[in-house]
């Protein structure tokens, strides 16, 4: 068999592993299934305390010379990506969650447009997290060409986590070294975002593949905690703003609806998990109140060009009374869920 | 480096090309690095950007935003809705700071275990005239809330007002957010801030510049804008009555009564027409002076009361002015 060690290989792949014994292994088998064999498996085991060191232990003496092992401390994912993006001994790298999973020609797909363009984005889906069926998925047509066309080209359904997620995305790994682009390990969301900018504001091209190439699996339940969710709604902010500025430095016109608007979707989400995990009422109408006179949730609908349909109803509630009392018909919509699941 | 310790500095920033290197260099040599520093740009159309841009480039943890002009309240607002250190602190764009400002402010935070902490600042004048300098003469430790108030209202407050030389935890501007579209914004949150505190770290040391110009926001005396100020105070009478602190309301009272007159001076000085703002401010202050209390305790507020009263708000105007001259 040929040596391997020698030759640098083509694309590295950063898995960091906290606690995800049960979805580990078909996340690292699905890189062993990729068609491309010049790969390499970077497994980080963030300090786990279930069976998750022990499988990934097996994977790597059954598997061998694909896959470098490496145990840490916990620290979070942001410290893990980093000391993948250290070790890495490749040209390209890409990230993969440890609970999610590749489709097997997606590699070759990518490595293809990967010496011409900075940039290689394919498509991603939604998956159920047991059954593994696909309940939605997102991508975008065909483009290749400048960072300034593909945001043009992007604009009118621009979706912010396709823009910023780390996960299906390509990277150069001498641009992400020479400009030293890491995850900032002190933000505990919000830290993918960061990277992706920063690499945006570096890379020139771009390849956009309208394939289906990574599969997420969603997680229903929601553990944060008030305090939490509220930073992660502060974050979401400024990761709204940044996009708007970018969407402005690159002339898009419609740049209000789409940062605004995905905003608003935060929001939107953000009281509704307040509405259905905190108990009192009282607490609840508080936070409403609070997030409205903060954000001037008015200001933001009233500006907005296009709005959807749910967009109008929080336009209405927000210029009445009724703003805290949004919190019912979120609990009922929880509750209508839940039946039906 | 964890976040809870890192200090969000608010900067918004407005066509100051002139005075902006200066103070950001003064913040990229901070000897506290745990920083975080967000230039807003309200709109600006001078060399200002670049100057900021260019700092974004070399350190990154500046970073810089543009939004359309709104005025200071809504540059330091879009600040505090994107900040996220576990401490905040604003400066201003035209002013400067010593590098060890946040240091000493953090330590004494940490020593008096405070959520906020404030020092002196020195003033520089740059053609502007000479204003009145006050600062606080205790030596460095804690202030109660009541202390507090009584430097306030007996000669110190601009170090107790102004929202630059202090730093707050993150908590205190949970519910906050400064009055878009009005002046002397820093009065209308100081009593929603303190209410939060029960006592704050000082540091006595001048550790802020604050730089006067004729063409910044305070330094240009438009009579008209000088009515938020009264605005202001009339609002934190309502909020002192309420919790039962009759004493301050007392004195808020009296800053009313002393700041209408000034404007009042500053109108006819520069032959404007009375605004009718002016006006219907005058007639909130007759209503506070009679509608909740007695006065009982200060005299010279009741007798000044009365008058009011009988005569009308410009014959009283005349007479306290009068009684100033005289002094």
């Amino acid at each position: 068999m040929k040596s391997m060690t020698d030759k640098r290989k083509a694309l590295s792949v950063i898995i960091p592993a906290y606690n995800t014994q049960q979805h580990i292994e078909k996340c690292v088998e699905s890189v062993l299934a990729q068609k491309r064999k010049d790969l390499e498996i970077i497994l980080i085991n963030d300090g786990s305390t279930d069976h998750t060191e022990h499988i990934c232990k097996n994977l790597k003496q059954t598997y061998g010379e694909q896959i470098l092992f490496l145990t840490k401390q916990n620290e979070g994912v942001s410290a893990a990506r980093n000391l993948g993006i250290e070790k890495a001994n490749s040209s390209y790298v890409m990230f993969l969650d440890s609970d999610d999973f590749l489709e097997p020609n997606i590699c070759s797909k990518m490595l293809e447009n990967a010496e011409t363009f900075d940039l290689v984005i394919c498509g991603y889906a939604q998956c159920e997290k047991d059954t593994e069926k696909i309940m939605s998925s997102f991508s975008c047509p065909s483009f290749s060409g400048k960072r300034e066309d593909f945001l043009v080209h992007t604009a009118s359904y621009l979706n912010p986590p396709f823009l910023l997620g780390p996960c299906f995305k390509l990277f150069n790994l001498d641009l992400i070294k020479k400009n030293q682009i890491l995850f900032p390990p002190e933000l505990s969301y919000g830290e993918d975002a960061v990277f992706v900018f920063h690499y945006l504001e570096i890379c020139r091209s771009i390849r956009c593949i309208p394939d289906i190439g990574y599969y997420y699996r969603k997680n229903q339940k929601s553990s944060l905690s008030a305090g939490w969710k509220k930073e992660k709604l502060q974050i979401n902010y400024r990761i709204a703003k940044q996009i708007e500025t970018l969407l402005i430095q690159n002339h898009i016109a419609n740049y209000q609806d789409i940062s605004d608007g995905w905003f608003l979707n935060c929001i939107t989400s953000y009281m509704q998990e307040t509405a259905v995990y905190e108990n009192s009422f009282q607490e609840v109408k508080g936070v409403f109140r609070n997030v409205k006179n903060i954000y001037q949730v008015n200001r933001l609908l009233a500006d907005m060009k296009c709005r959807t349909k749910a967009q109008h109803i929080l336009r209405i509630a927000a210029r009445g009374k009724i703003w805290e009392n949004i919190l019912y018909l979120f609990r009922l919509k929880s509750y209508i869920q839940r039946k039906n699941l | 480096m964890t976040h809870e310790e890192k200090i969000s500095v608010i900067v918004p920033i407005y066509n100051v090309e002139n005075y902006l290197e200066r103070c950001l260099k003064s913040i990229q040599c901070q000897t506290y690095q745990n920083l975080e520093v967000l230039l807003i740009d309200d709109g600006s159309s001078d060399r200002s950007a670049q100057i900021a841009k260019r700092y974004c480039e070399k350190d990154r943890r500046f970073f810089y935003h543009y939004k359309k002009n709104g005025g200071l309240s809504s540059a330091r607002n879009l600040g505090l809705n994107m900040c996220t250190g576990g401490i905040i602190s604003f400066i201003d764009s035209d002013d400067y700071v010593k590098k060890d400002m946040m240091e000493k402010l953090y330590k004494s935070m940490k020593r008096c275990n405070s959520k906020m902490a404030l020092c002196n600042f020195q003033y520089i004048y740059e053609e502007a005239a000479k204003l009145p300098e006050t600062k606080i003469s205790v030596s460095d430790g804690t202030i109660t809330y009541q202390e507090f108030w009584d430097f306030y209202y007996e000669g110190c407050q601009a170090p107790c007002v102004v929202a630059w030389n202090k730093l707050y935890h993150r908590s205190l501007f949970e519910d906050i957010r400064f009055p878009e579209g009005k002046v002397n914004e820093d009065e209308f949150v100081i009593y929603d801030l303190m209410k939060q505190v029960d006592n704050i770290s000082f540091v006595q040391e001048l550790l802020y510049f604050y730089v006067q110009r004729t063409t910044s926001i305070m330094g240009s005396k438009n009579p008209v804008k000088m009515l938020d100020g009264i605005e202001a105070l009339l609002k934190r009478n309502e909020q002192f009555y309420e919790d039962g602190s009759y004493h301050l309301c007392e004195r808020t009272l009296h800053k009313c009564i002393y700041g209408l007159t000034d404007i009042y001076n500053l109108i006819r000085q520069n032959n404007m027409d009375l605004p009718e703002r002016y006006v219907s401010l005058c007639e909130m202050l007759k209503k506070e002076l009679f509608s909740h209390y007695k006065f009982v305790e200060d005299t010279k507020l009741y007798l000044k009361a009365r008058i009011y009263r009988i005569v009308g708000y410009q014959f009283f105007i005349w007479i306290s002015n009068w009684k100033r001259r005289g002094k």
